[in-house]
């Protein structure tokens, strides 16, 4: 597509990637059609933030954006959330377009949002006690869905803490058992991992794949939209990779992550593993390069 | 929907922000009108002069308080009052707190008596003060003097602890001596809190100076309000209580305006 | 020395420096009150034997009783309007626009300013004394809570608005713990404000109504200081004006403190 050197022979030699091949997703959960985001800025002209970008994500597909800073992830990504409407062209959810946050619809926030007044309990069943996703559930059954969210991402012992009593790693767990207790059929998650330290960010990374359902069949997982600006990371956990490039906040290019699932530390001692994180790089490095220096 | 917008609070247009200031005024009047209008209504129901004048007759109290210049006389008479306290409050307590906020050994010399002479409001002094000074110019000056002395200290001593190591440290390896240290990196960024120390003083004082010109000052506001409440010329007393309001209104934008000349880097 | 016992050396040295200076005021007090020959000027140990009179005929702790059994009912009042108000203010950018108008209007008036209208309307006893301190008491409330619901971390009401809570549950599980801090302080302000506020309001009181039976700690000393001069007496009812304030603030920090487990501090 660009640049044609090491990394597209090293990609070629990896069965199934193939650029022409149409994704193997039927059908489209999310979809970003001929999307366009200006924020009006003080004084100055208009700042386009995002621009014609037009995205499928399947049902069941863990999609992932990389870009470098700036470039209007978390814009798609609220956009998708229904907490900011695109002022160009059409975001839909099973065909509907999108008018605002729902719970069909869950986001986890890059500092995770946790509420300070509640214990990880009370976050935890937060949504399912005051919004519409636990309004058909008993209180028993509330409970008891809190309780298995809090087994899922192993904080027993911990519930009753308070978010300032949490390590950063305990803090990402509870937010995203509060993510999952509201079950919504769409994960959106903004750099979820990036406050983590390196050794943290690898366990969890495991743990959103196992969470995630790596190991079950594809049509029962969840769809997933997540952001990260650090390449090896969408490649471990992407189905698909999209890349953004800054200003305009673009869709540079859709990547394919062939790579076998489940994945583990293998996956990321892999050759493959390698050249697909070369490969992006190559696709962001001298918009990433001129960032540092302007 | 719109309330759902109102999360994303970037800086705005200029253009915008005039605009918003235009409505924001109507907005105001809007407000204030009904209040005038309610107001009216309730004292043509009510029916008593004394107890509850109109607005029109307030106004017409108002302007000839004001044409025969007594309006501003008791207004001007309890603002140099004010300047004059806080000058003596701000003389003692900045140095002070500069002392408290850099020596640890003054600090806990002092610091006792200061907290315990600090919960004792400038008001409760009044009655001895009326015996020392009795009525008259000196009574009001020392309660605001007072009552404006502790938040400047208190401000003036946070100030200076919370001024960021690193930067005494910087300085202090680029070799610059201690005095020096002091007057250009620990005044400076005291600063910004000091202003806002002075903000509370004059607030704290002038609810002060009320009181204590109401008990014992033959002038100022709080006595012009007194003196018509016993003649039972409400109009009166309301149009002098707005001056009260007016002139802390305005002392207030006096001390951001210092704020904002001496410390135009701190935020508010 | 081990490193505690330095700690225990250096906090029993401090809390000696610390009563340095008061000692010494005390004692260069107590020499120049002697000094003076006047038997009216007052000294530490006539105020000591005054505070020992005032309290055990029940003077003072009944005054004190009256003047915060006013405080409270005009901090109630103050605090079952400014909050409400505030939260709806903070919340709602209309309420806001609409109100806040006549608040900043009458924020610059000190509320003992509003005595003289108080004491025409409510004569001189409890209920002017309570509007002079539901005034006082109001506007710091008010002014706190519209901040602290303000200044909601937006990314909180951004989490609660994706999990589909409708505007006015988020005010309710969102904008109220999130604003409880500023609330508190608010209400921290305003039990101080209204303090003061009472004794200012039965003070003058005592001074214009000819020392009328509003009673309360402001006016005992009123009269103390009018009719009978009794200086070390006045200088007594000053120091309970001081512990006064002093519970009150503990007691609203505590208070605080339990209403709100999960904060650090
Ligand atoms: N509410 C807003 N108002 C004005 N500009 C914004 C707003 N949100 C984002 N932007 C701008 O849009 C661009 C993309 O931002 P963002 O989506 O946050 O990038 P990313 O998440 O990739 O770092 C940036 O230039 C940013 O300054
Ligand atoms: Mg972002």
């Amino acid at each position: 597509m660009h640049e044609t050197g090491v990394h597209e022979r090293a990609l070629a030699a990896i069965p199934g990637h193939d650029a022409a091949q149409a994704p193997a997703h039927e059908r489209a959960k999310l979809r970003l059609q001929d999307v366009g985001k200006r924020f009006e800025t003080a004084g100055r002209a208009a700042s386009v933030a995002v621009q014609d970008f037009t995205l499928d994500v399947a049902q069941g597909e863990f999609l992932v954006i990389v870009g470098p800073s700036g470039c209007g992830k978390t814009t798609v990504l609220n956009m998708l959330a229904g907490l900011e409407r695109p002022t160009a062209g059409r975001v839909t959810l099973d065909g509907v377009e999108i008018a605002g946050p729902g719970p069909a619809r869950g986001v986890m926030f890059q500092d995770y949002a946790l509420f300070p007044w509640q214990t990880v309990r009370g976050n935890i069943g937060f949504g399912l006690r005051h919004g519409p996703a636990g309004s058909a559930l008993s209180a028993k059954e509330r409970a008891a869905r809190v309780q298995s969210c809090i087994d899922l991402v192993g904080l027993n012992g911990s519930e009753d803490k308070y978010p300032h009593e949490l390590s950063g790693g305990m803090r990402q767990r509870a937010a995203l058992a509060r993510l999952v207790a509201n079950e919504p059929e769409v994960l959106l998650m903004d750099e979820p991992l990036a406050a983590l330290d390196a050794q943290t960010r690898l366990i969890l990374q495991d743990e959103l794949l196992r969470i995630w359902g790596q190991d079950r069949p594809a049509a029962s997982r969840r769809t997933v939209v997540f952001i990260t600006h650090a390449i090896d990371e969408a490649v471990f956990l992407a189905d698909r990779v999209a890349v953004m490039t800054t200003h305009p906040g673009r869709l540079k290019a859709l990547i394919d992550i062939p790579l076998a699932r489940p994945r583990n530390d293998a996956t990321r001692a892999s050759p493959e593993f390698q050249a697909l994180t070369q490969h992006i790089w190559s696709l962001i490095r001298d918009e990433a390069y001129r960032a540092t220096v302007t | 929907m719109g309330e759902a917008a109102a999360y994303a609070d970037y800086p705005s247009v200029r253009t915008r922000a005039m605009r918003r200031g235009a409505r924001s005024v109507l907005v105001y009047l809007r407000t204030m009108a009904v209040f005038v209008v309610v107001w009216a209504l309730v004292a043509h129901l009510k029916s008593n002069p004394v107890l509850l004048p109109s607005p029109l007759a307030v106004m017409q109290a108002a302007v000839d308080l004001a044409r025969d210049l007594e309006l501003f006389y008791h207004a001007w008479v309890s603002f140099a009052r004010m300047l004059v306290s806080l000058a003596i409050a701000s003389a003692i307590a900045i140095p002070l707190g500069l002392a408290m906020g850099l020596s640890r050994t003054f600090d806990r010399i002092v610091d006792p008596t200061i907290e315990l002479l600090r919960p004792i409001s400038g008001i409760a002094w009044i009655p001895l003060a009326l015996f020392i000074f009795g009525v008259g110019n000196a009574l009001p000056v020392f309660i605001m003097t007072y009552a404006g002395f502790f938040p400047i200290l208190l401000g003036t001593v946070a100030g200076v602890r919370d001024v960021d190591r690193r930067l005494i440290d910087a300085a202090r390896t680029m070799g610059v001596p201690q005095r020096t240290i002091v007057t250009r990196v620990v005044v400076p960024a005291a600063l910004p809190s000091l202003m806002v120390a002075l903000r509370l003083g004059v607030a704290t004082s002038w609810t002060a100076v009320v009181a204590a010109e109401l008990i014992g000052a033959p002038s100022g506001l709080g006595y012009a309000v007194e003196w018509y409440r016993e003649l039972l010329m409400t109009p009166q007393v309301m149009a002098f209580i707005a001056m009260i309001g007016v002139l802390g209104y305005v002392c207030d934008r006096l001390a951001r305006l210092l704020s904002d000349v001496f410390a135009p880097w701190a935020s508010r | 020395m081990s490193a505690k016992g330095g700690a225990v050396g250096v906090h029993a040295r401090a809390l000696g420096l610390g009563f340095l200076l008061p000692a010494s005021i005390l004692v260069v007090w107590q020499a120049l009150g002697m000094a003076s020959g006047n038997p009216r000027t007052p000294v530490p140990t006539h105020v000591v034997s005054s505070a020992i009179d005032l309290v055990a005929s029940a003077e003072l702790p009944l005054a004190i009783l009256q003047s915060l059994m006013r405080v409270f009912a005009g901090f109630a009042v103050a605090a079952a309007i400014a909050v409400p108000l505030g939260l709806a203010m903070g919340a709602f950018r209309s309420v806001d626009r609409n109100v806040d108008p006549l608040v900043e209007s009458f924020r610059p008036i000190a509320a003992i300013a509003i005595l003289p209208l108080a004491i025409l309307w409510l004569g001189t006893g409890t209920a002017a004394a309570v509007m002079i301190v539901a005034y006082a008491a109001f506007f710091p409330i008010v002014v706190n809570t519209v901040a602290g619901a303000k200044g909601v971390n937006p990314t909180l009401l951004r989490a609660a608005s994706t999990m589909g809570l409708s505007r006015l549950r988020i005010v309710r599980t969102v904008i109220v713990p999130a604003a409880l801090p500023a609330i508190g302080v608010g209400l921290r302000i305003g039990m101080g404000v209204a303090w003061t506020a009472i004794v200012a309001a039965e003070l003058a009181v005592g001074a214009k109504a000819g020392g009328g039976g509003s009673g309360g700690i402001g006016q005992m000393m009123f009269v103390f200081y009018a009719y009978s001069i009794e200086l070390n007496r006045i200088i007594v009812c000053m120091i309970a004006v001081g512990l006064v304030a002093l519970a009150l603030d503990r007691l609203l920090r505590l208070a605080m403190r339990l209403a709100m487990p999960w904060s650090a501090t």
